[in-house]
């Protein structure tokens, strides 16, 4: 990276995270410091919920699953609008009347302590790794892009999240959130043009499209059922709709959030823009990763994508092995990219014949260049077992170093790390409220502890931060780290979200038999996922539909005996 | 109360939009 890259980085992240420390300073007492005295307007709501969402690994993953995978994932999202209904109408106006502090703390004056301490603690259990997971991610990348050691990656972004969430909190959060929103869209936007400006003179944005297309890569509406098919329509709509319901209406990380509202309408207003805003910005994500996709067909792209595994790779025994698959690679890459300028220009010229010779040759080259990569992950595999294969994650930010120009690399390694940070910092935040709230206040009373519970809010910030550190530093391969971080969501979210449902809409559960239901249904889940019976996405429906049930059974149960 | 139901109106309709979009997109470059 250049010097004028660095400063842009180094300047961005000064600014945010100085903007976010001025406007929090004053914070002294508990409401300021967990929920920004409740007087946020609804599109700092809005763009909080979404930077919370939107992690480093949703800039870092997704371009490069579009490369690999086309624009199916986009149908993940299709559930969250719906999501944000529902919350608008039954969760925003219950949490804000009874003026809580964390989602769990409703459950003690729904049922009783042993399921708020339950949820809770599931929660501290799951935000915790998976705010390791999102530190870790964007280190591990970043390290390898900018060739420096991982750890101090990973410290270096702990320990500025952990700065600012302890000095401000809540506003903190919210006011660099802001900020990190606006650099984000403009650094996308930014991007979508460059990879578009940057594809060869003959081909068009149009025809880009349509080469995708042809190979696979616009295949952004699946409407065939499968329950192992990860992302179609179906699973879409619904297995998303209860996993962003579970996320947003019970993960304090979220639920903190739009408790910042000033009012209900502002904390209703701001997940309604998020409703609005998320599919069109996952859009643009994918499609950037697509057109990367297309970039690499009339340009030579690196064997691997991961740079430090190919040097390792070069420096075995093996790296004479590996020059020949390079060449060999490199010569498959041209008569790709002949096929695919063939392809280009017969659709352009609309010849349905030449476009189905023409689409017969890409895809035999194609293949051709896929079997000399796997011939190179095995010897990847022979040299070192242990070696990760798998460079989908690396995809975007190699295009980025490589082929875009100075100022506007550093701008876009400054968006990987405000992404990370703004998730990261939700995530402490929410991982003291609760640590606070559901267990220090509710072991000592409010404000009965030895130190003061604001106090306690900031030391239990700082010691989630070191706990997040730790486990982004032992965290091992974890494939996709999307998928692992909504693979790990998934195993807790839909028995929390049914605790939550039945409280709600199920007046006559008491509290022991939502308790039961929800161990019964948390080992079912777990056991589903372990025995892999069906696409992660429906463990969140199927955790959900089981603790209301066995909890409707039980208190059937209880009543006829009570008679 | 009647403008909360529109705008919840308005975000599936948006919703209902882009799969339709979507859809068109995935045939139409297939």
């Amino acid at each position: 990276m250049s010097n004028i890259d660095w400063t842009v980085l180094a300047v961005t992240l000064f600014a945010i995270v100085a903007y976010g420390m001025w406007r929090s300073r004053g914070t002294k007492d508990l409401s300021g410091f967990l929920l920004a005295d409740k007087e946020l307007p609804w599109y700092h709501v809005g763009l909080s919920v979404m930077a919370t969402q939107a992690s480093a690994i949703t800039f870092l993953s997704t371009p490069g699953q579009a490369y690999d995978d086309g624009l199916r994932f986009i149908q993940f999202y299709f559930g969250l609008p719906l999501a944000m209904v529902l919350l608008c109408i039954a969760f925003i106006p219950i949490f804000k009347g009874l003026n809580v502090y964390t989602a769990y703390e409703y459950l003690e004056k729904r049922f009783d302590n042993k399921t708020r301490t339950l949820t809770a603690f599931l929660f501290l259990l799951q935000r915790g790794l998976s705010t390791g997971i999102t530190i870790y991610a964007p280190a591990i990348i970043l390290s390898t892009i900018l060739n420096i050691d991982i750890n101090y990656t990973i410290i270096f972004n702990g320990a500025i999240v952990i700065l600012y969430t302890v000095y401000g909190g809540t506003k903190a959060v919210s006011h660099t959130q802001l900020f990190q929103m606006g650099v984000i869209f403009a650094g996308l936007f930014l991007a979508a043009y460059m990879v578009v400006h940057l594809l060869p003179e003959q081909v068009s944005f149009v025809n880009a499209l349509k080469v995708a297309g042809k190979m696979d890569k616009m295949n952004a509406i699946d409407t065939g059922f499968d329950w192992n098919n990860k992302y179609n329509l179906w699973s879409g709509l619904i297995g998303g709709f209860f996993l962003q319901l579970s996320y947003f209406g019970t993960d304090q990380s979220q639920v903190g959030r739009y408790l910042t509202g000033s009012s209900v309408a502002q904390s209703r207003l701001g997940l309604i823009m998020n409703g609005l805003v998320k599919i069109p910005m996952q859009f643009l994500i994918l499609g950037i990763g697509v057109l990367v996709f297309v970039f690499y067909q009339f340009n030579q792209a690196p064997i691997f994508f991961n740079q430090t595994e190919l040097k390792k790779l070069e420096q075995s025994q093996y790296a004479g092995e590996l020059k020949a698959l390079q060449q060999q690679y490199a010569q498959a890459g041209e008569e790709k990219k002949e096929a695919v300028l063939l392809l280009s220009s017969a659709l352009d010229a609309n010849n349905d014949e030449a476009i189905s010779a023409a689409q017969r040759t890409t895809e035999s080259a194609e293949k051709n260049s896929k079997a000399i990569r796997s011939q190179m992950t095995e010897l990847m595999k022979k040299n070192n077992p242990a070696a990760n294969v798998n460079d989908t994650n690396y995809i975007f930010l190699s295009f980025v170093t490589q082929k875009l120009p100075i100022g506007v690399v550093g701008l876009l390694i400054a968006i990987i790390f405000l992404a990370s940070m703004g998730s990261a910092a939700s995530g402490l935040n929410s991982l003291a409220s609760t640590t606070v709230v559901d267990f220090y206040q509710r072991m000592y009373g409010e404000g009965n502890g030895r130190f003061s519970d604001f106090n306690v809010s900031r030391i239990s910030t700082f010691l989630w931060g070191v706990f997040c550190i730790i486990t982004a530093l032992y965290a091992s391969k974890l494939g996709n780290l999307i998928e692992a971080v909504n693979i790990l969501g998934s195993l807790f979210y839909g028995t929390i979200l049914g605790v939550f449902l039945v409280a709600f809409y199920m007046k006559k559960v008491n509290g022991t038999s939502v308790f039961i239901a929800a161990v019964i249904a948390e080992a079912v889940v777990v056991a589903f996922w372990w025995a892999d019976v069906v696409a992660f996405l429906w463990l969140n429906v199927l955790g959900c539909i089981i603790v209301m049930l066995i909890a409707w059974l039980i208190s059937r149960f209880q009543k006829s005996i009570a008679q | 109360m009647k403008s909360w139901t529109q705008l919840y109106t308005v975000v599936i309709g948006f919703l209902v939009l882009n799969i339709v979009l979507l859809y068109w997109l995935t045939k139409y470059f297939a």
